[in-house]
């Protein structure tokens, strides 16, 4: 009895599988902006006053850890596309993002440089290895962090 | 006899009058010798220790002092001369029954102790009929004498009062933070986590606390910070303050080697708790338990399944800021100049960053920092000592602590009002002022100190912490005042550096103190109206009275995380409320101005200089691009002090100005 009951789990579960949608949205982003990247320098100021670590995932999406109206890291996430030279994006409470960006790699793909099509504010990225891994665990998502009390 | 002391007096003025003295070499105009010997004694003999007097040598008979002085503890119990015959002849004719120096030969730390000139200090002990008056006069006659001072004597700051812990049943609350914490009484120390319960006080009000649950969770405390208690003596086998006590890993020759979790200054021995006695008006007399409260409530052993928290107690994995007693009390006897001034000084020699202090002048007038460096300049060369000494990796100098006062007077009490120390005033549970605590001029930041009387949960209202069961018949128990807030303050910085620690972190002492007085919520908002507990007070009185705001350890912590950039958009004129810089009560603090470069200016684009407008930067940036900027204010009042004008501790804070076109809504860097 045990062992029908177990066959049936089973077959349910190819089922299940088998109705998953294989043509939804799955984005694969093939480009060399892929990858873990540090704010180096904004606008000709080294970034040292402050800390912008930005994750562009394959799938599409993102992740950006900043300290710089916090003494602690905010995590934002969503969701990016990159066109023919130009990397714009949504971030996940649906803003849109300040700018549109024109891109360029340099260094053998080790600078990111990302110039607003509106402000033409200048921002280098240099590519990292790995986000600290601290800097992941600490950071706090602004929208939930309830830290209103505090500064 | 009273002849022959005449003339030696006479003949003593004469030579003074002769000798070349430093007081007047710079002044032109002609200083008789009784002046001269006047100038020379610091203070009166009102409240001052019989049979005893403090003298400070000329530097250049310190070697012949030091040479008699060693010739005769080789061979005598006792020194009784100072190898210099004008000083002797005025020994003899005083019978002085034993001289040495204040402060011990301090070992390592003899040639910052010299530097200081602190090895000048001698104190000289005759009998107590002995007029105090005419030894000072003879004393200061002698050219190689440059300053006397009585030995004034130095009062609890408190009562005593306390009020053993016997549980308690929980009321509604409006809030229910927690800590992970398993100390069983927590639930009782509002002043750490205050959810407003009405069986503290109905009028409790959440945030009247110094925000711990959250500071925990990133640091309870490290062994390396040293807090040294100046105060009755801590009980040290205490079982919620044992494991946080500080042990002397090498006890020294000059305490006898007794000095084992600090020393008792007072009796010259080991730290006693419970010395008490009957007297003869049938009033119990003696030590109250003040210095294992105020202790327990620095580093009572966290998260141990006992008692209750302190604020840097750890988290129960022996990681608690370690305690040392420096005993300035004991039994019915009270300190006085040499004793705290000796107790300063330990505490400066074997490790101590931060002084937690509870003790006041007994009478006084001093009313500003001159007059205090004048008439105690023996505490005053101390505590300088202390500030300026280094006992941990994260702050050049030291922090010192003072209870505000317990006398409702519009003034903090002295040594606590000079600039350089951290002066407390007190809170209740209702976030108003306590009834009994000082404030204005001098104070420089608030904490929980708790009222026992006058609020509907009567002594549940006050400060939660250890006691001596030998004295309350209780281990735990409640006391309030300025006495109970300052351990508070001291302990929120005794987390402060132990968090530096951690992050590697190095600041002055004027950084670290900037950080502190800015680490703070708003009281002001509150101050409306009259609160009638222990005492009716009008709250507009305290209005910018309080210091800068309440401690709050979180803030504290996260500054020492980072500074955070200030983000201005260009092209609109702004008014920013400086929160993140200046704490909870940046629009009602007094600025004394704002800072940056020429250059700065330029490259933001900004055609008039920032300035300060009701307690707002007001600022416009045409152009993109980081800059600093520098923004001072005032710790604690409306003025800073000063020498002779008693206020706050100047505050300095630096931080980036990002102005930019554009910026995500959500403040997103993209």
């Amino acid at each position: 009895m045990k062992k029908y009951i177990y066959f049936l789990i089973a077959v349910s579960a190819c089922l299940f599988v088998g109705c998953s949608d294989d043509d939804d949205n799955t984005v694969t982003i093939d480009s060399r902006v892929v990858g873990e990247w540090q704010l180096i320098n904004w606008n000709g100021d080294k970034a040292e006053d402050f800390d912008v670590y930005l994750e562009l995932l394959s799938d599409g999406s993102f992740n950006l850890y900043q300290r710089v109206e916090y003494s602690y890291y905010e995590h934002f996430a969503g969701t990016f596309s990159v066109g023919e030279n130009l990397l714009q994006g949504r971030y996940s409470d649906g803003k849109p993002w300040a700018g549109e960006y024109d891109y360029a790699l340099s260094d053998g793909g080790y600078t990111l440089t990302l110039t607003d099509r509106k402000s033409n504010e200048v921002n280098i990225y240099t590519r990292m290895q790995q986000i600290p891994e601290d800097v992941r665990k600490t950071s706090v998502t602004r929208s939930a962090s309830g830290r209103s009390r505090f500064l | 006899m009273q002849n022959r002391k005449k003339v030696l007096i006479l003949a003593s003025i004469l030579l003074a009058a002769c000798a070349t003295d430093p007081i007047q070499e710079s002044t032109d105009t002609v200083v008789t010798p009784e002046e001269t010997v006047a100038a020379k004694i610091c203070n009166t003999s009102q409240s001052a220790i019989k049979g005893m007097i403090i003298a400070k040598f000329n530097d250049e008979v310190i070697p012949v002092l030091e040479q008699a002085v060693a010739q005769q503890a080789a061979t005598r119990s006792q020194v009784t001369r100072s190898g210099i015959e004008s000083v002797d002849d005025i020994f003899q004719n005083l019978d002085v029954t034993s001289f040495e120096r204040v402060f011990p030969e301090a070992g390592e730390r003899e040639p910052q102790t010299r530097a200081a000139g602190l090895h000048k200090w001698y104190v000289i002990y005759f009998d107590e009929e002995q007029d105090l008056d005419e030894a000072a006069e003879q004393l200061a006659s002698v050219a190689e004498i440059s300053q006397i001072q009585f030995s004034a004597t130095r009062c609890k700051m408190y009562d005593g009062k306390s009020y053993p812990f016997t549980g308690g049943t929980p009321g509604r609350t409006r809030a229910l933070v927690t800590s992970d914490f398993n100390d069983p009484n927590l639930f009782w120390q509002w002043h750490y986590i205050n959810n407003a319960d009405e069986a503290v006080a109905k009028t409790a009000r959440v945030g009247a606390d110094i925000n711990a649950a959250e500071a925990w969770k990133m640091t309870a405390g490290s062994p390396e910070v040293i807090v040294a208690v100046v105060d009755e003596g801590i009980k040290y086998t205490h079982p919620d303050l044992a494991a946080n006590m500080w042990t002397n890993p090498e006890p020294s020759p000059e305490y006898n080697k007794e000095d084992i979790h600090g020393y008792n200054f007072v009796d010259g021995g080991p730290i006693t708790w419970d010395k008490r006695e009957t007297a003869i008006n049938g009033e119990e007399v003696g030590d109250s338990g003040h210095g294992t409260h105020v202790a327990g409530t620095v580093a009572a052993v966290n998260n141990n399944g006992i008692g209750v928290a302190g604020v840097a107690g750890g988290t129960g994995k022996n990681d608690g800021v370690r305690l040392m007693s420096c005993q300035i009390f004991s039994g019915k006897n009270s300190a006085n100049d040499v004793i705290v001034s000796r107790a300063i000084k330990y505490a400066a020699d074997h490790g101590a960053s931060i002084l937690q202090c509870s003790y006041g002048y007994e009478n006084t007038d001093v009313s500003n920092d001159r007059m205090y460096a004048s008439r105690s300049p023996l505490e005053y060369e101390a505590l300088r000592f202390f500030m300026s000494t280094s006992n941990c990796a994260a702050l050049d100098g030291g922090l010192v602590f003072f209870s505000a006062g317990n006398e409702g007077l519009s003034m903090a009490s002295y040594p606590g009002a000079y600039r350089e120390c951290i002066s407390v005033t007190s809170i209740a549970p209702d976030y108003l002022p306590a009834y009994y605590t000082c404030y204005g001029y001098g104070c420089n930041v608030a904490a929980p100190g708790g009222e026992t009387v006058g609020l509907s949960g009567g002594e549940k209202a006050g400060i939660l912490s250890t006691l001596c069961s030998e004295i309350s018949g209780e281990d735990y128990g409640y006391m309030q005042g300025t006495s109970m807030s300052c351990p508070h303050a001291s302990g929120v910085a005794a987390l402060g550096l132990s968090y530096a620690l951690a992050k590697g972190k190095h600041y002055t002492r004027e950084e670290f103190i900037s950080m502190y007085l800015t680490s703070v919520n708003d009281l002001e908002s509150y101050l409306e109206g009259t609160k009638v507990t222990g005492a009716s007070l009008n709250l507009e009185d305290y209005r910018g009275k309080m210091g800068t705001g309440l401690i709050d350890a979180y803030q504290l912590l996260m500054q020492i995380e980072g500074t955070p950039c200030l983000k201005v958009p260009t092209g609109e004129l702004q008014l920013i409320t400086l929160t993140k810089y200046f704490g909870g009560s940046a629009q009602n603090l007094t600025y004394q101005g704002v800072e940056i470069s020429k250059e700065d200016q330029e490259k933001l684009g900004m055609t008039a200089a920032p300035k300060m407008y009701n307690g707002q930067l007001m600022i416009k940036c045409s152009k993109p691009g980081v800059a600093h900027i520098t923004v001072k204010a005032v710790g604690g009042g409306t003025r800073p002090g000063s020498e002779t004008i008693v206020g706050g501790i100047e505050i300095s804070k630096k931080f980036a100005i990002i102005a930019r076109d554009s910026g995500a809504q959500n403040g997103g860097w993209l």
